[in-house]
């Protein structure tokens, strides 16, 4: 089985040099040079020109793309950002942290308050319980993040005065930014702990463990819930991937100093190198997520493991296969 | 005997009186079909009921922050969801704005599905090489999250309404392309298709005219879903100033514009984002409604 | 005679749903004594499975409605506390699934499933490790090797999991047995072995059986008193004597015991009974079983029949007269 996974560790070495191929062929097919987009229409053409060389984009398509692949295989160098001259790491290690903890704790909250309200609502299906919380989960389905975000700091910075609403300074900081980022992830969550739970929870197995004699908490933690764990587990990884993604509009709301404030500040000054750096490294989190997504398939279900077992020991043949039989 | 009958005659209807049958019973889906007509009317007559250039778009520095009333509500004064920082009418704007919300959802979902579809109906149809080339670019394709793709297109193209649907289809083309492979690998084994190909239809008839129609409910549902998704996005995106440039209306750049006045003049951050929920939620409801009834086995 | 240990008494099931009422099983008597073998057969849909599954008060509570009374030793099972009723489920009546396949969870280990059943109802205080050593004696008893108990259901055949399932059932020595349809599942070959296990289990252990199927061979290789259920209700009753040797039937035992082939007498094709089962949403005036009835007189098409008695042997059908209940 650690076969398996080191393959699949492997695996993400293809993939994230299709990323940078992607990323790099569509951040170059932007209209028009970028040393006259820096440097405005009235520059003089000899300043662009000489700022182009600067760069390298006055070179041809596939020696930059072969530079920009050989640099970082050989030293993770992913070039200098062009706004401040400097490596791209220098801004993302002072910010990617910033970010990252968000998303932690707002992936603990999730997990915290999503699972179990969505077993509540599957366990006492049609209940008042179940529908408000589906209900609620719903129309948080349907909300934007940075508006959810504005309007809880409407109401609690604002009306109420009760919270900060800008930086990350003090715990109080946290909590508006987090409240936003909890909400949608744990509706989702609540959503699909629900259905899979009901789906479960009709299961003969379960009535088995009934017939057994086993007391109802048991028949639903130990026998509906270890089932219905790996629909969870995929929501939970994609979510923690989608957050990395969303902090970048949240950050924007709150003016957190993290790297999606960057990213769109990058953006916006045409700093190509820092922006396919920054959309590469949350590439390879979302990547390395889905691993770990991966292992936590096989801790908890004997057959995906006896799967992975198997896969290890052989070379799988082309999925393909199938389709032709 | 007489409800037998009954039964029998509903067997006979078509499908899609079927499913609209079964789609109606959902008071839930039938709400979201009410509250989407009424912002669809509202988006196809904006020009008559509020005028673009003088409304929407002209400043008007004597009618700046006018709080929202039924004031003067036919005459020309009228500002039921009041004004903005450059006197503009917000109502105009929000009517002008859904426009492009609702057209951003519709095409770009649209194009996502089609392009995406053929991918993944290629793929499984051709099978082999083709399958494995256009799978691993959509591996390549999903492993970016969606609204950073999106970004980075429009960080590469620039920001407009174009370069904005351009980014929010590409991003979610993996999506249907495994969607619509999974589902036509399903069906290329079955017989009806055996059957077609030993008639003697071509390959591209058999995906047009035997597995498209097969394959269309859960694309059909995701478009829903993806639909208000895409809704979502765009507003995001405006709102970082990545869409919809000012002074164009669309209800995530009026968010933006909005937040410095957040301690002032709240009502300018709450009736552009309960349009946007309202739209979103309502797309989320016939969503809903259309899976429950085009696919009973889904429903929980 | 031996004691009564399960009696039922005039037992309705109805399912009510949002769209239509189900009259699963009809005003049905049973009782079953110690170290008796009851099967109850009839077609698909008949109500056996829902009769079964009221004695262990284990139908959907939202849907399904129980009327009449079911005697446990003379307790009456309705009335039980959840703690009483708890020691009832797998501990002195214990059930077999109809389908090994999914009636055991996936995610946890045979073994670990036993021991659940050992656990709760563990009246001698045995210690994990005595546990453990029953569980692997059970495992042999049903025909496993003791040293499978770590594996899990997908690493076993339909027969072995049968076997589980049946092991678990008689984990904690039941006084009452229900099998469902335990063979319905399986290859012919593995019916005979799981059929002969079942027999010899049930007469070293003394436990009462009640055996749900649809197979009249079945029947006769195991039962001593025989249930036919028709349409929610026993048609008719007795000993497995009276059913196969006895003259008069039924005629849906007549048509029931057409539709097999036999061995002796040599016949062009089988005769079957024509039509189905009625629609348990819109039954029959009089009695259920006239529209297909080849003996059908007017009086069956307006009223009920009553019960002809000959000994043991019950008959419900206006052909013997009988007297109106």
């Amino acid at each position: 089985m650690y076969r398996y996974f080191i393959k699949r560790i492997l695996l993400i070495i293809p993939t994230m040099l299709g990323v940078i191929i992607l990323v790099f062929t569509i951040m170059s097919i932007t209209p028009g040079n970028p040393g006259r987009q820096i440097l405005g229409s009235s520059a003089p053409q000899s300043a662009v020109d000489e700022l182009n060389h600067e760069f390298g984009v006055d070179r041809p398509f596939f020696v930059r793309l072969g530079d920009y692949i050989w640099g970082i295989i050989t030293r993770l160098d992913f070039g200098e950002s062009w706004r401040t001259r400097q490596s791209v790491f220098v801004e993302i290690n002072a910010r990617f942290p910033v970010t990252l903890r968000l998303a932690l704790m707002a992936i603990i909250g999730e997990v915290l308050i999503g699972v179990p309200l969505g077993i509540v609502a599957a366990v006492k299906q049609y209940s008042p319980a179940d529908f408000i919380s589906t209900v609620i989960a719903m129309m948080l389905g349907s909300v934007p993040g940075f508006w959810l975000g504005l309007m809880l700091m409407l109401v609690f910075g604002v009306q109420l005065s009760l919270l900060p609403t800008a930086g990350l300074s003090t715990p109080a900081h946290y909590v508006l930014p987090l409240m936003t980022l909890i909400l949608p992830g744990a509706s989702g969550l609540l959503k699909i702990t629900r259905s899979t739970m009901l789906e479960c929870i009709r299961q003969d197995y379960v009535r088995t463990a009934r017939a057994k004699g086993a007391k109802e908490k048991s028949v639903i933690f130990n026998h509906a819930l270890r089932n219905a764990l790996l629909p969870i587990v995929t929501v939970c990884g994609i979510n923690f991937a989608y957050m990395l993604g969303g902090s970048v509009v949240i950050e924007n709301v709150f003016s957190i100093p993290g790297i999606g404030a960057i990213l769109v500040d990058s953006i916006n000054m045409k700093d190509i190198p820092q922006v396919m750096a920054i959309t590469i490294l949350f590439s390879f989190t979302f990547c390395l997520v889905m691993v770990f997504v991966d292992i936590a398939y096989s801790m908890l279900d004997p057959r995906v493991k006896a799967q992975y077992q198997a896969a290890g020991k052989r070379v799988k043949k082309v999925k393909s296969g199938e389709v032709a039989a | 005997m007489n409800d037998t009958e009954k039964k029998l005659a509903l067997r006979k209807k078509s499908r899609s009186q079927m499913i609209w049958r079964q789609f109606r019973k959902s008071r839930t889906a039938i709400l979201g079909l009410c509250i989407l007509t009424v912002f669809v009317l509202f988006a196809v007559f904006a020009d008559v009921i509020e005028d673009f250039d003088t409304r929407a778009i002209a400043t008007n520095q004597q009618a700046r922050f006018e709080a929202p009333s039924l004031k003067n509500l036919f005459t020309e004064n009228a500002h039921i969801f009041g004004t903005d920082e450059y006197g503009r009418d917000v109502f105009a704007r929000i009517i002008h704005g859904a426009r492009v919300s609702l057209s951003i959802g519709i095409l770009a979902t649209s194009c996502s599905a089609v392009i995406g579809g053929l991918l993944g109906a290629v793929a499984a149809f051709y099978g082999k090489k083709w399958d494995f080339i256009i799978m691993r670019c959509m591996d390549i394709i999903s492993s970016i999250p969606s609204i950073l793709l999106a970004m980075a297109v429009v960080a590469a193209l620039g920001a407009n309404l174009t370069n904005l649907l351009i980014a929010l289809s590409f991003s979610s083309i993996a999506t249907y392309a495994r969607l619509v492979r999974s589902s036509v690998v399903t069906l290329v084994g079955q017989e009806f298709i055996e059957a077609a190909r030993a008639c003697g239809a071509s390959s591209f008839k058999i995906i047009v005219k035997h597995i498209i129609p097969n394959s269309l409910s859960p694309i059909i549902c995701q478009m829903a879903f993806s639909s208000s998704g895409m809704i979502l996005t765009a507003a995001s995106m405006s709102y970082l100033g990545l869409g919809i440039q000012p002074p164009d209306p669309e209800w995530g750049s009026m968010l933006a514009s909005a937040k410095t006045y957040i301690w002032s003049y709240p009502y300018l951050i709450t009736i552009p984002g309960i349009c946007i929920v309202l739209a979103a939620l309502s797309i989320t409801l016939i969503g809903d409604g259309l899976r429950d009834a085009l696919d009973p086995k889904l429903k929980d | 005679m031996p004691n009564e240990l399960l009696k039922i008494e005039n037992l309705e099931i109805v399912y009510k749903t949002d769209m239509e009422t189900v009259h699963a099983v009809n005003g049905i008597d049973l009782s079953i004594h110690e170290q008796e073998t009851l099967g109850l057969v009839g077609e698909t849909g008949a109500g056996k499975t829902s009769t079964a599954l009221a004695i262990l008060r284990l139908l959907p509570d939202r849907t399904a409605k129980a009327t009449g009374r079911i005697l446990f030793q003379g307790e009456d099972i309705a009335a039980m506390s959840d703690e009483a009723l708890r020691e009832l489920r797998g501990g002195k009546i214990s059930m077999i699934f109809q389908d090994p396949m999914t009636s055991l969870n996936p995610v946890i280990s045979v073994g670990h499933q036993i021991a659940e059943a050992l656990a709760l109802h563990n009246t001698q205080n045995k210690t994990k490790e005595e546990i453990e050593a029953r569980v692997e004696e059970i495992l042999e008893l049903v025909g496993i090797p003791a040293n499978r108990k770590n594996d899990y259901p997908h690493q076993f055949s339909g027969g072995m999991k049968q076997r589980v399932v049946i092991a678990i059932a008689l984990s904690c020595n039941p006084q009452l047995l229900i099998a469902d349809e335990p063979t319905t599942a399986l290859d012919v070959t593995i019916q005979a072995q799981v059929l002969a296990m079942m027999n010899e289990l049930k007469e070293r252990l003394k436990t009462s059986l009640l055996m749900i199927t649809h197979d009249m061979g079945i029947i006769a290789q195991t039962c001593e008193k025989v249930g036919v259920m028709y349409a929610g209700e026993i048609i008719e009753y007795g000993s497995v004597e009276d059913l196969f040797e006895g003259k008069q039937h039924h005629p849906y035992t007549i048509g029931l015991f057409q539709s097999i082939p036999d061995i002796e007498h040599k016949k062009e094709r089988l005769e079957q009974i024509d039509g189905l089962m009625p629609d348990p949403t819109n039954l029959p005036k009089g009695c259920k079983f006239h529209p297909r009835c080849k003996q059908c007189m007017p009086i069956c098409r307006e009223e009920a029949p009553g019960v002809y008695v000959e000994g043991e042997h019950r008959i419900k059908c206006h052909l013997f007269g009988g007297t109106s209940r």
